[in-house]
């Protein structure tokens, strides 16, 4: 039993609520969602020290005990994942105080950031399967309302806005339709929904010979593919990712896309262990996307667009890595997750600024901003030279381990095809900075950001500098969060504890 | 009683995804309603072990509980996502001036 670990989830909960009552207060709100979310940022960094120094904690909600009671668990894999959360919303938060709109901001937004926030990091702590698919709708939910937050710069239409959350809806009822099915048919076969005595029934029941337990990991593959935007379920990311105000899509680019990635991990390591067609299947879909998104971001010259399928793209190479499903290729997939995170999000934040100058959102009309702008130009550069895997960047030291991993595993096609999307990627990153940056200047307007609005670029910025230079701390992290999620029986064991 | 159930869910499916293919706003947002029912009428027949109320001491094969919590979280968590939905399409059938999806073009890829 440990308290700590149910503090993320209760905390932005009680959060939200407050917010929502203290809406005539713009002040005190704006002051309580600072606080809390830095609140919540140590809590999550003093759960990943914890849980490393003491082993997985374990909350059983209400006292009820696990395999009966709902709990909440956090191991190496969920709590950094909450600290990456915490630091990008973080990130958001203070960017959307100086960018939204104050009304939207009071009655709406505050509110709903946290309800998202809560959502994800339920999804990341709960050990039980149907808990899972609560986290995801209250997910889910929050940013529908985000969406469609009216964008106070007037660069994206009403309609288009609706349309794309349209989209994204329509998308998400049938996944999570899709989702319960899934569940359905698991506890139908396995009698429970405790993740760790699935992990322990569904290995005895494939011993057994039951077939369809392959058929219900392909259902959940696809609903996660489908969060996680993989290459045939990808098409809703472009649109909701331009349409959205710019915190959220930064938002939804580095933490809602890699919940999807995370579930794939808890599919190959913790749940279908050794199931090598799902593992298969897994990888395909990452080849399929790392070239689809890279083809895609060449063409496109809508600054946030471009960034949407280059996000895409990235999210190929992570689940190549969850594909390969060793413990080495595990913790190359967690250090991407992590950098590409930070990076993605910083990249949205400095575009979001761009825009801001520019009112203009087509790189074909922009030009010469390094000379108006050089805080932007150098984030930006430093933003897509880690995308596109420059050394010193933390995105260089990911794509790095990536490769060890697929060339360990001896698949050498597959490294070629890697290596054609990292080559788009260089491109694609580079002509969006030249043609934004470089070249003629277009537009002379003098207009200046806010320093809420460059304080979060230059924070994730800094990190991910730090951590291409210093990557040592967070390699040595990776690799036991690598250990301790392929290995079930750490989890299995935390959670039951010889009960079976 | 469980092979009628398959029936029903079966027949329900079909509807929701004729209602879903038919490019109409509000038939899809039927659609997508009946189809989130069918899942839960699937976790009903997962659950129906046997006729007698889930109450223990009583004799013979109980009906399963835990499926029936699982099922009446899903039908709220399906009524609210519903009614956003509904909101959503009026404001995009008022935006754009039509009912059909084939009209809403702005977006694509």
């Amino acid at each position: 039993m440990s308290l700590l670990a149910a503090l993320p989830v209760v905390g932005s909960l009680t959060t939200a609520v407050l917010l929502l009552v203290l809406s005539r207060w713009p002040r005190i709100q704006k002051g309580l969602a600072l606080g809390s979310n830095l609140l919540l940022f140590s809590i999550a960094l003093a759960l990943l020290v914890e849980v490393r120094e003491g082993g997985i904690q374990v909350h059983h909600l209400s006292g009820w005990p696990p395999p009966y009671g709902i709990i909440l668990v956090a191991d190496l894999l969920s709590s950094t994942l909450l600290t990456v959360t915490a630091g990008v919303f973080l990130a958001a938060l203070v960017y959307s105080l100086g960018y939204m709109e104050k009304e939207s901001l009071r009655l709406s937004y505050l509110p709903l950031f946290f309800f998202l926030m809560t959502g994800v990091n339920g999804a990341f702590l709960t050990g039980d399967i149907f808990n899972l698919f609560v986290f995801f709708e209250v997910m889910l939910l929050s940013t529908y309302g985000l969406l469609i937050t009216w964008d106070p710069k007037g660069l994206i239409s009403r309609a288009e806005k609706l349309e794309a959350t349209f989209k994204y809806l329509i998308l998400n009822i049938i996944g999570a339709a899709v989702m319960l099915l899934a569940i359905g048919t698991l506890y139908g076969t396995t009698g429970t929904l405790n993740m760790a005595q699935l992990s322990v029934r569904i290995q005895t029941l494939r011993a057994a010979g039951v077939v369809h337990i392959d058929l219900i990991a392909l259902l959940f593959v696809a609903v996660f593919g489908l969060k996680a935007a993989a290459a045939p379920f990808h098409f809703w990311l472009p649109d909701v990712y331009t349409s959205a105000p710019t915190p959220v899509s930064a938002i939804l680019s580095g933490i809602l896309n890699k919940v999807g990635a995370y579930m794939m991990i808890r599919l190959t390591s913790l749940l279908f262990v050794g199931f090598e067609g799902v593992s298969e299947v897994i990888l395909l879909l990452g080849l399929g996307t790392i070239i689809l998104g890279g083809v895609m971001a060449m063409g496109q010259s809508d600054i946030k667009r471009l960034l949407a399928y280059s996000s895409v793209s990235q999210m190929g190479f992570l689940l190549l890595a969850i594909g390969l499903a060793s413990g080495q290729a595990i913790a190359a997939a967690i250090f991407f997750l992590v950098s590409h995170a930070i990076i993605s999000s910083m990249l949205f934040l400095a575009a979001g600024g761009v825009t801001h100058l520019t009112r203009e959102r087509s790189i074909d009309r922009m030009g010469g901003l390094a000379g108006s702008s050089p805080f932007l130009a150098i984030t930006f550069l430093i933003g897509i030279m880690a995308l596109a895997g420059i050394p010193p960047l933390n995105g260089f030291i990911s794509k790095l381990l990536i490769f060890q991993a697929i060339i360990d595993s001896g698949r050498l096609l597959y490294v070629l095809i890697a290596l054609i999307g990292a080559f788009l990627s260089i491109v694609y990153n580079f002509r969006a900075w030249l043609d934004t940056f470089w070249g003629k200047t277009r537009r002379t307007e003098k207009r200046s950001l806010s320093l809420y609005l460059l304080l979060p670029v230059g924070f994730l910025a800094a990190i991910s500098l730090l951590l291409g230079i210093f990557p040592e701390p967070l390699v040595d992290l990776v690799s036991q969060v690598g250990v301790q999620a392929t290995t079930p029986d750490f989890y299995v064991e935390a959670v039951l504890g010889g009960v079976t | 009683m469980v092979s009628f159930l398959a029936l029903v869910i079966g027949i329900l499916f079909g509807v929701a995804v004729w209602a879903i293919r038919h490019g109409n706003t509000l038939r899809i947002v039927i659609g997508l309603s009946i189809l989130s029912n069918t899942v839960n009428l699937m976790l009903i027949a997962v659950g129906f072990k046997g006729e007698i109320a889930p109450i223990i001491g009583l004799e013979g094969a109980p009906a399963d509980p835990l499926v029936q919590a699982l099922i009446l979280t899903a039908i709220v968590i399906g009524f609210g996502v519903t009614a956003f939905a509904l909101v959503l399409s009026y404001a995009l059938i008022k935006e754009e001036g039509s009912t059909e999806v084939d009209a809403f073009r702005r977006l694509r890829g």
